[in-house]
């Protein structure tokens, strides 16, 4: 009986005797994404579920990303078949108004901005020692895209996919950290206090729609192996602008793109 | 094809800067030529 009750009260402490000297920095990490999140206000429909996600799997014994474990069936449902970026962009399509870019078409050139900072981080990985594949994957991080960073790693990069999705939204959360002190310092007071106006609304209705269609086509064309996003994306901005599918617009930019979000 | 790391950077910066420039022009092009047929109506809003 005494055997009994030792080995109870061992598995009471079987987790404790289990710690790897890396779990409790990763929880720690884990807990500074939530301070961010929930005390400081960043991003926290990102850092929230992220912060959490890895006090859960840090702690051992667990087995949330084992075999069976629930994390494992949602990262292996969701992330490893690449659907969840996928359905994320869908929601951002429908959120996404490019009335303002169409108004100056010029404008599609600082898309190009974004890949700068690819290729920058591309180069940067190479230099680092890392594969060609490992460096493509973590090259997509400096677009600040957190889907396509999933979505290449999980293609091209599977090992990569967790470091790389941490790395990317983990980036793009600390934007409201960093970016204001940059613009303090790169304007003045008078310049920030400037007033646009408002954008005069010089857009179709034909255009707007017309405009996701020939961006899948000529897009697909291009780079057939990123339509799975580009035309997810235009999906999305297809349902809002068309306004004949008010239902799935809606569903799409809260329940799917809230549901997603949090898996 | 295998091209060490230096070759495969250059490449991938020329072909996929210069791509996406390219692409992003041309969809500029279209928008144009799409404002230009379908002009914004006032009755519209």
């Amino acid at each position: 009986m005494l055997d009994a009750i030792l080995g109870g009260l061992q598995g009471l402490v079987a987790g404790f005797a289990h710690l790897h000297w890396s779990n409790p920095i990763m929880i720690a990490v884990g807990c500074t994404l939530l301070y961010l999140g929930i005390k400081k206000g960043f991003e926290p429909l990102l850092l929230v579920p992220i912060g959490f996600g890895a006090i859960l799997v840090n702690i051992p014994l667990a087995g949330l990303m084992d075999k069976e474990g629930f994390l494992r069936i949602i990262y292996e449902a969701g992330v490893l078949t690449e659907i969840f970026p996928l359905l994320i962009f869908v929601g951002i399509g429908a959120m996404t108004d490019f009335g303002p870019l169409l108004e100056n078409p010029k404008i599609f050139l600082l898309g190009a901005a974004g890949q700068f900072g690819i290729f920058l981080t591309l180069a940067l990985a190479l230099a680092l020692g890392f594969s060609k594949l490992d460096a493509v994957s973590i090259g997509v991080i400096g677009a600040c895209d957190g889907p396509t960073a999933i979505y290449v790693a999980s293609q091209y990069a599977p090992h990569l996919l967790g470091a790389v999705s941490v790395a990317a939204y983990s980036y793009m959360s600390l934007v409201p950290v960093f970016q204001p002190p940059i613009m303090r310092l790169l304007t003045t007071k008078e310049e920030r206090m400037i007033d646009m106006g408002i954008v005069k609304k010089s857009v179709s209705k034909t255009t707007k729609i017309l405009f996701p269609l020939i961006v899948t086509v000529i897009g697909g064309l291009i780079a057939p192996k990123g339509l799975p996003l580009l035309g997810t994306i235009m999906l999305g901005n297809l349902m809002k602008e068309c306004g004949v599918v008010s239902r799935l617009t809606k569903a799409s930019e809260n329940e799917i793109a809230n549901i997603v979000t949090l898996l | 094809m295998e091209m060490d790391n230096w070759t495969f950077g250059i490449t991938m910066v020329v072909v996929g800067m210069g791509g996406t420039l390219l692409t992003l022009w041309i969809l500029s092009l279209f928008m144009g030529i799409l404002k230009r047929f379908f002009p914004y109506k006032e009755e519209e809003k």
